[in-house]
């Protein structure tokens, strides 16, 4: 038997644009961290990549748009199916 | 019946309308800005409710109560220590989630709030609805429905705010295990006599295991701070992320009685944001929304131009027929209205590009703007935020110096501030004009906009030498929310433009007129003397600092008007004007240039360059000073733009004395 859906652990920074995502883990410093849930980038939030190529990315957190940097994208851990 | 003063202060996320309701409430001359963090220091306002007196404070915009940006520290800092009557805190109805966790916290700051649900209007056309009542009854405090764009439902804020009727309060739950580390943490504050009975103890608690930097640093030293440090250490890092959690959760649960949301369909915003910030799109759009601003700007400015450029210099002979004593004429018509008419010839142009800046920040496009700016600040070593003041820049120097504040971090605030007078702005453009006609008869067009461009590279070049050698650091991490696009009022856009371009007629008033007057006199004097002669003490200035700047293919003349555009840019001309005998009338002094043996194209690209890039003027020094509140980087800002200046003319002029020019 296999499983027809696979969960993949990943920064945000790679999720390709217009797919789906769940907020997995936050490895940003204490400051960052905070500020990013406090945002709505919780635990199980689900996110939507509007862009993403090469500079900031676009996300949204239920119709909210936020531009954030690579380097922060990074630090934001995701599932993806 | 005594009528007392009564303080109400509102608070809420940035982008939500508040800045418009202080405008409402106070008829206060304010800024509204869809753009993330427009109000860093808190306005104040007054206006009178049913015969009472009221004081209205308008906070910055913040996300949270943390103690993450200066933003959330002085909106904290005053509703504790100012003890407002009551804070009204404006939601924003189409994100409710995300503003209730807000009010989660000023529920634990034991104040008195009142909500005002606002932009309940999108939430209607999304087929949503809020009940505002149960709502209302959940959270324990008055809510009440507002528009703040028109007015609807502000008289019945007010009158919540004033005459809140008493209901059960909600109280955050953190569940078990974290209630009981509150407790604890609570138990050990209540033997403290100090720092403790300032504050909410229950609030001080959760700071505490937050460990939340400023309330610790009040508890520095304290006898009880071990004990604190224990239970601090017991959660580690996660204590801080659960708590957010928790107050998120403690929302949802409110939300899920009262509000039936369904799940977003395509939003509009989304929609334009695909074009706008489009990978192959989204520069092409920034660079042609920005050729039209500023083409915009030029045309439209045009005739009111050419009738205030009419209007001075009718005075100015006017003056000269009507005023017998000579001196009191000269005075009059050659310093005064000269100097001040020369500045006030560029206020359509600085007023039309502000108003169109503003129209395109209250759209909400300037945030995409920043977006796609990003990836070519980012190279640089700033983020798209910096963009914004140095697209302001383009009109004044002042308040896109200003316009820093938007920028949290201290280090990008720094370099955007050291750098943006390097943009030509307003006052620098009739320097190219005069010069360019003068030298490049048939190319001024060319002339002028390598002039612009060159401003951009010094600008972009100034970044890049502060953050590699004066400014070090890492590039702060950039976070920016992209408000929904909006249809910009005429009237937020027009108080907008005359918050920013209020600056620049204020130092038409003040600083160039005084400028104008020392001119006059240093030119007329010593008695006797021919105006503006080598023998006038302008002259003799001229010659002193001549030897400085020979270097350079400059004159004492040059001297004396690159001295005199300290106090601002626009005084070079009039000073050349002065200096070359010919008054207002720049055809003449355009001859007159070309006449002078001293005068080549060289030279003259040469002076273009110079006053480009040396300090902008007095004003720009006094805003620099005041926004770094340091006298250093202040000196340093002067010292290292005049250094650049007098560096890049120097090499100009050599490589093109070698070529031959």
């Amino acid at each position: 038997m296999h499983c027809t859906k696979l969960v993949y652990d990943m920064p945000l920074s790679s999720v390709p644009e217009g797919r789906d995502c769940v907020v997995n883990n936050l490895s940003a410093g204490r400051g960052l961290a905070r500020r990013l849930a406090e945002l709505g980038f919780l635990l199980g939030t689900k996110l939507k990549v509007n862009r993403s190529e090469g500079g900031a990315m676009i996300v949204s957190i239920n119709g909210q748009r936020f531009a954030l940097s690579r380097g922060i994208a990074k630090k934001i851990g995701v599932k993806h199916f | 019946m005594i009528n007392e003063n009564i303080t109400l202060a509102l608070a809420g996320n940035p982008n939500v309308g508040k800045t418009t309701l202080f405008n409402s409430l106070t008829g206060a001359r304010q800024h509204v800005g869809n753009w993330p963090g427009v109000t860093v220091e808190k306005k104040i306002g007054t206006a009178s409710h049913k015969g009472r007196d009221l004081t209205i404070v308008d906070l910055p915009g913040t996300y949270s109560l943390s103690a993450y940006s200066l933003d959330e520290i002085v909106t904290r800092d005053y509703i504790l220590k100012g003890r407002p009557d009551s804070v009204i805190h404006i939601v924003d109805a189409s994100n409710l989630e995300r503003n209730l966790y807000l009010t989660i916290q000023l529920l634990e700051l034991d104040v008195n709030v009142v909500v005002a649900l606002n932009m309940y209007d999108i939430v209607k056309s999304r087929g949503d609805s809020i009940d505002v009542d149960m709502l209302s009854k959940n959270l324990g405090l008055p809510v009440v429905e507002t528009v703040a764009s028109t007015g609807e439902g502000v008289d019945d804020l007010i009158d919540a705010a004033l005459e809140a009727p008493p209901m059960e309060r909600f109280k955050p739950f953190y569940g078990e295990d974290l209630e009981k580390r509150i407790s604890a943490v609570m138990d050990i504050l209540r033997n403290d006599d100090k720092v403790a009975p300032r504050f909410p103890l229950r609030w001080l608690a959760i700071k505490v295991l937050e460990e939340d930097k400023e309330v610790l640093k009040l508890l520095e030293g304290n006898e009880l701070e071990p004990r604190l440090r224990a239970h601090m250490d017991k959660g580690g890092e996660n204590t801080e992320l659960e708590l957010v959690n928790r107050r998120y959760e403690n929302v949802r649960c409110i939300m899920s009685e009262s509000c039936r949301l369904s799940e977003n369909g395509l939003d509009p915003s989304d929609m334009l944001d695909k074009v706008v910030t489009n990978k192959y799109l989204g520069i092409p759009i920034f660079l042609a929304m920005m050729w039209a601003a500023f083409e915009l700007t030029f045309k439209a400015a045009e005739p009111f131009t050419i009738m205030i450029d009419k209007f001075f210099n009718w005075l100015i002979v006017w003056i000269s027929n009507n005023i017998a004593h000579e001196q009191l004429a000269s005075l009059l018509g050659d310093g005064i209205v000269g100097g001040v008419g020369s500045v006030l010839v560029f206020v359509p142009n600085i007023f039309i590009l502000f108003l169109i800046i503003s129209l395109l920040e209250d759209s909400g496009y300037l945030a995409r703007a920043a977006f796609v700016m990003d990836k070519v600040m980012s190279r640089i070593g700033l983020h798209g935020k910096s963009f914004i003041p140095l697209l302001i820049g383009f009109g004044c120097s002042v308040p896109a110096i200003m316009a820093c504040r938007s920028i949290e971090d201290s280090r990008d605030r720094l370099i955007t501030i050291l750098s943006t007078p390097f943009i030509t702005c307003g006052a620098r453009f009739p320097v190219y004009v005069l010069f360019a006609g003068a030298f490049f008869v048939g190319a001024e067009g060319t002339v002028v906009f390598s002039m612009y461009l060159l401003s951009m590279l010094m600008a972009i070049l100034s970044v890049i030498l502060l953050s590699k050698f004066v400014v070090k650091g890492e590039k702060s991490p950039f976070i920016l929310e992209l408000p929904p696009y909006r249809m910009p009022t005429m009237r937020s856009a027009v108080l907008h433009m005359w918050d920013r371009g209020k600056m620049y007629i204020k130092k038409a008033g003040t600083i160039i007129f005084m400028g104008a007057i020392i001119i006059w006199v240093l030119a007329s004097f010593p008695q006797g003397v021919e105006y503006g002669s080598a023998d006038s003490l302008v002259g003799m200035m001229g010659k002193v600092l001549e030897p400085l700047i020979r270097p350079l293919g400059f004159d004492w003349k040059i001297a004396v008007a690159l001295t005199l555009g300290f106090v601002a840019k626009e005084i070079v001309v009039g000073s050349l004007g002065t200096l070359y005998g010919t008054g207002e009338n720049d055809d003449l002094l355009r001859d007159q240039l070309r006449a002078d043996p001293n005068m080549t194209a060289l030279t003259s690209v040469g002076v273009m360059v110079f006053t480009l890039i040396y300090v902008p003027c007095l004003a720009t020094v006094a805003i620099i000073r005041k926004e770094t509140n340091s006298i250093r980087w202040t000196l340093f800002s002067i010292a290292y733009s005049m250094s650049l200046a007098w560096v890049i003319t120097f090499v100009i002029y050599r490589v093109g004395l070698l070529l031959g020019y």
